[in-house]
């Protein structure tokens, strides 16, 4: 188990603040947020590349905050695995177990076993050049959990992954790490990648954590406009669906929507933010479902401004700035949103 | 890149101005060593004093680039690595001697090393004596070469991804063996490049050891002596000499380096 408690840090005008929490051995904490939150820093100061200016790193109940990194036990792995461009793909993982002076016996069995175990044990007498995004980051991880670290640090382990090989590659990453008692925390910017690794999240926002839960509670009950933006997964609801036409109608809380899918029973329902059209006055067209709601909600978020009408449910739309402003819509106003059915998204 | 096949009418000018660059250097160098008949370069190596004169200069070289490797590496790392308020200062004492003329440089070694020098009570004390003695002539070699160690291997420290030794601290190594086994092979090439640059500038040197050693004489000595004394003629044959072993020299461990850089790519 490691224990961060009051750590912040300052250089220049960037600052951490106040991070504070336990990962349990066998617990993935993932730390969520914006590029410039933080999260690598967090990584660096646990590791000991960085000095905190206050607070303290606890690790299986022994405090680590001023040791140097070599003798804290950690293991880190950047996005882009920096694996030793001189060695080949033996000599890297064997790095740490030489480091600390195992015996070359050894070290020649510890790694072979690491590298079967992960499935790279055909790649030992290889240079680390033109190896597979995915093969240079099993290698990665080889190398560190092979010198049996205390915790590990993963540092936007799959940004480097093309995203048709992230899923197999995030499912490889569950059941190594479960083969593992370890405690681990894991960095990223990609709430669906944080989904799926986390036991629990750390949402983080300019040096600090703004809410730590169980991913279910971040994703439904963010407690701050930053989260519900950041994680914020929009329009998703459950109904009850009829078959109605060749499609459905979905009966949700307070109104219904038609969707192009034929489903029954209990559904779950999303609808792409971007697929919403804004207006100030109702419409003749072909889409079936056209709504009314006051606006409650303006964010504005890189080219796009999300703006969520209370039409019975919430429903969010993304429109562009240039709309956003032809528009001229402010809070309170009453707009109504046009969904094709095509559009209505049932699982 | 571009390949010159049909060249635009400016690339053309380029060309043609460099070219007379390049036959400007080649052209006294190769001259020099054309003029002489092959026999008589090798001759000179007959002579006593010239073969005194080449030990003393490669050797002196030699010694120069190892201190100069000694003390230059550890601060080219600290120039790639960290950021400190005087950097700037500290990287422009180290182009100085690049832009003072070397007999000027060889003085200001007196001031500090001379018999009556800031130093000569500590100096003698040791039993070391820079006036007319190997030593001065590594010192002389050592003040204007060893920036050309510390400059290529910065640059090469600073191509280095500072995480590599991140990482490799992670996995149990001290600063130290991360230094060791991370920075410094990653570099390796950039060190070697900057001690060759080194050891040749170090050869080549005349100003700034004819100040403070005229004895034992090195070649850059001996020539000038022989040039001075004796006319063109007596010293065209050493010249020879001294263009065909050095130039092969440089020209050999350029080329040594290429196949060991080549090799690391492609292995």
């Amino acid at each position: 188990m490691i224990t961060v408690d009051s750590l912040a840090f300052k250089a220049g005008t960037f600052e951490l603040a106040d991070i504070s929490f336990s990962v349990d051995s066998n617990e993935t904490l993932v730390v969520l947020g914006p590029t410039g939150a933080g999260k690598t820093v967090l990584l660096e100061l646990i590791a000991g590349l960085r000095r905190p200016s206050k607070g303290t790193v606890t690790s299986q109940g022994r405090d680590i905050t001023r040791l140097p990194p070599e003798k804290r036990g950690v293991g880190l792995v950047y996005q882009d695995y920096l694996l030793f461009p001189h060695l080949n793909v033996f000599d890297n993982i064997a790095y740490g177990l030489r480091a600390s002076s195992k015996k070359e016996r050894d070290v020649d069995v510890q790694v072979r076993e690491i590298a079967d175990r992960m499935g790279i044990g055909g790649l030992l007498a290889r240079r680390t050049r033109n190896l597979s995004g995915g093969e240079q980051q099993r290698i990665a991880i080889a190398r560190t959990l092979v010198t049996r670290p205390d915790m590990l640090l993963l540092d936007e382990p799959f940004s480097a992954v093309d995203p048709n090989t992230k899923d197999n590659l995030m499912r490889e990453m569950s059941r190594i790490l479960s083969l593992y008692e370890v405690p681990v925390v894991y960095v990223t910017h990609d709430q669906l990648e944080a989904s799926e690794m986390a036991d629990r999240i750390a949402v983080m926002n300019k040096g600090r954590i703004v809410q730590l839960d169980s991913p279910e509670v971040v994703f439904s009950s963010p407690k701050s406009e930053f989260v519900a933006g950041f994680v914020g997964i929009k329009n998703v609801y459950q109904g009850k669906a009829d078959r109605e036409g060749g499609g459905s109608v979905v009966s949700l809380d307070g109104c219904q929507i038609y969707s192009a899918l034929e489903m029954e029973g209990k559904v779950h329902v999303t609808i792409r933010p971007e697929d919403i059209v804004v207006s100030h006055k109702s419409f003749d067209s072909s889409a079936r479902n056209q709504m009314r709601g006051k606006v409650v909600a303006v964010v504005e978020k890189g080219p796009l401004v999300y703006v969520t009408a209370d039409c019975g449910v919430e429903v969010t739309a993304a429109i562009t700035r240039e709309s956003f402003k032809q528009l001229s819509i402010t809070l309170d106003d009453d707009i109504w949103m046009t969904i094709k059915a095509s559009s209505v998204n049932l699982f | 890149m571009k390949k010159l096949r049909s060249p635009e009418p400016l690339l053309l000018l380029f060309s043609v101005l460099g070219a007379l660059l390049l036959l400007f250097i080649a052209v006294p160098i190769v001259a020099t060593v054309a003029i002489e008949r092959p026999s008589s370069i090798f001759a000179a190596l007959g002579q006593s004093d010239v073969r005194a004169a080449i030990s003393v200069s490669f050797g002196a070289a030699l010694i120069s680039t190892g201190f100069s490797c000694l003390f230059g590496i550890p601060l080219a790392y600290i120039l790639a690595r960290v950021s400190f308020r005087g950097k700037g200062v500290v990287q422009s004492i180290m182009d100085v001697p690049i832009v003072i003329p070397h007999t000027v440089a060889g003085i200001t070694l007196l001031v500090v090393f001379g018999r009556a020098g800031l130093f000569s009570g500590q100096m003698s004390a040791l039993g070391l004596h820079v006036e007319d003695s190997i030593l001065g002539i590594v010192i002389a070699m050592m003040f204007v070469s060893a920036p050309l160690v510390v400059n290529s291997a910065r640059e090469g420290f600073e191509r280095v991804d500072e995480r590599l030794e991140n990482v490799a601290r992670t996995l149990g190594a001290s600063k130290g063996d991360a230094f060791l086994t991370v920075a410094v092979p990653l570099c390796l090439s950039s060190i070697f490049t900057g001690a060759i640059m080194s050891w040749a500038r170090a050869v080549s040197e005349f100003g700034a050891v004819v100040i403070i050693a005229y004895f034992p004489k090195a070649i850059s000595t001996l020539i000038y002596e022989k040039e001075l004394h004796s006319g063109l003629s007596e010293s065209l044959s050493l010249t020879a000499l001294i263009i065909v072993i050095v130039v092969g020299i440089f020209v050999a461990l350029r080329v040594l380096i290429g196949v060991w850089k080549r090799r690391m790519e492609e292995a």
